[in-house]
């Protein structure tokens, strides 16, 4: 990585590194800096399908009781029900097996570029939780 | 006198109703819920969509004296761009679109090259001619040879092609984006 001084208006340099992270986070990056629970991702899904929890917990064999304690995030989803509920959703089972952490990324220099320089936490509060993402929908933005 | 993009800021706007903003705490938390879950949706739906998110809370917070935010009437955001100036030419660090701004089905443009334009201002104030350059993802190669970059042959240690826009070709770009409003902030 190369980096270069950057002097701020404020008079304080700066190394600023000008290629790290030009290739991005992965998914799975975005959802453990930014979500509070990689279970809130099963909840976008659905509600970006406009789904309540039962009609989706009777269309993947999945208890509500159990669908309800993945979305917030109190407990990890068994793999065949990551795989049902990825069917149902049409999403990216690969992408879902990262998110919970069943596969981990190829550790590539430019991914651990991004993590490296990006570093930091973001606070509790900073985080997008469910009443957030539900805001969103909402407001009718969200629409992928 | 740093000539950082911020102080572009005055009197420029987009196309439509776009304002163009030094990027805020405001635009973090825009960023974190809005932009997140909308790419998180996109992405889920399909493995294919070639969108670079950058982790621009970070960006915004470690550098915000070199970001710029693009910012509808509404106040939705639909752009960021980070840029600093060099010793010869303005470099542009980052620069997103909104995630719905992007790719098949898009909802807005004109947002990249309107924040485009106050790099190039920037670069014009620092005595620069307007020039600009960058290094592009190979998807979005294209997209700036449209707004007239050069590729300079070079590729940087990632191995991106860097172009470039020099100053003429940045003038006439900057010709379509008349200024007119201040900003609000």
């Amino acid at each position: 990585m190369t980096t270069k001084k950057i002097e701020l208006p404020s008079g304080h340099t700066e190394d600023f590194d000008l290629q790290a992270g030009s290739l991005g986070l992965s998914v799975s990056d975005v959802v453990s800096r930014y979500l509070k629970k990689p279970g809130h991702v099963l909840a976008l899904l659905r509600f970006n399908s406009g789904e309540d929890q039962a009609s989706v917990a009777s269309a993947t064999g999945i208890s509500e009781p159990e669908l309800k304690a993945y979305e917030s995030g109190s407990r990890e989803p068994e793999l065949q029900h990551l795989s049902a509920l990825a069917t149902h959703y049409e999403a990216d089972m690969r992408a879902l097996l990262e998110i919970f952490g069943h596969v981990s990324e190829s550790a590539s220099r430019e991914s651990m570029g991004v993590a490296a320089q990006f570093g930091g936490e973001l606070t509790e509060s900073e985080k997008t939780d469910l009443k957030k993402l539900m805001q969103t929908f909402a407001r009718g933005k969200t629409q992928a | 006198m740093r000539h950082g993009a911020h102080d572009m800021l005055n009197n420029m706007v987009g196309p439509d109703d776009l304002l163009l903003q030094r990027a805020d705490n405001d635009h973090v938390v825009e960023f974190v819920n809005e932009w997140v879950p909308w790419y998180t949706l996109k992405r889920l739906a399909n493995p294919a969509w070639s969108y670079r998110m950058f982790p621009w809370d970070q960006i915004i917070q470690r550098y915000h004296n070199t970001v710029v935010a693009a910012v509808d009437q509404g106040g939705a955001l639909e752009g960021l761009m980070s840029s600093h100036a060099e010793a010869t030419q303005v470099k542009i660090n980052f620069l997103s679109t909104a995630p719905w701004n992007h790719g098949s089905g898009r909802r807005r443009r004109g947002v990249g090259a309107a924040m485009l334009s106050v790099a190039i201002m920037q670069s014009a104030r620092a005595g620069f001619d307007g020039a600009i350059y960058l290094s592009s993802t190979p998807e979005s190669e294209s997209f700036y040879k449209r707004l007239q970059f050069v590729d300079t042959g070079q590729r940087d240690a990632e191995s991106l092609r860097i172009f470039r826009l020099p100053g003429d070709r940045a003038r006439k770009h900057v010709g379509a984006y008349p200024p007119i409003q201040t900003d609000r902030r």
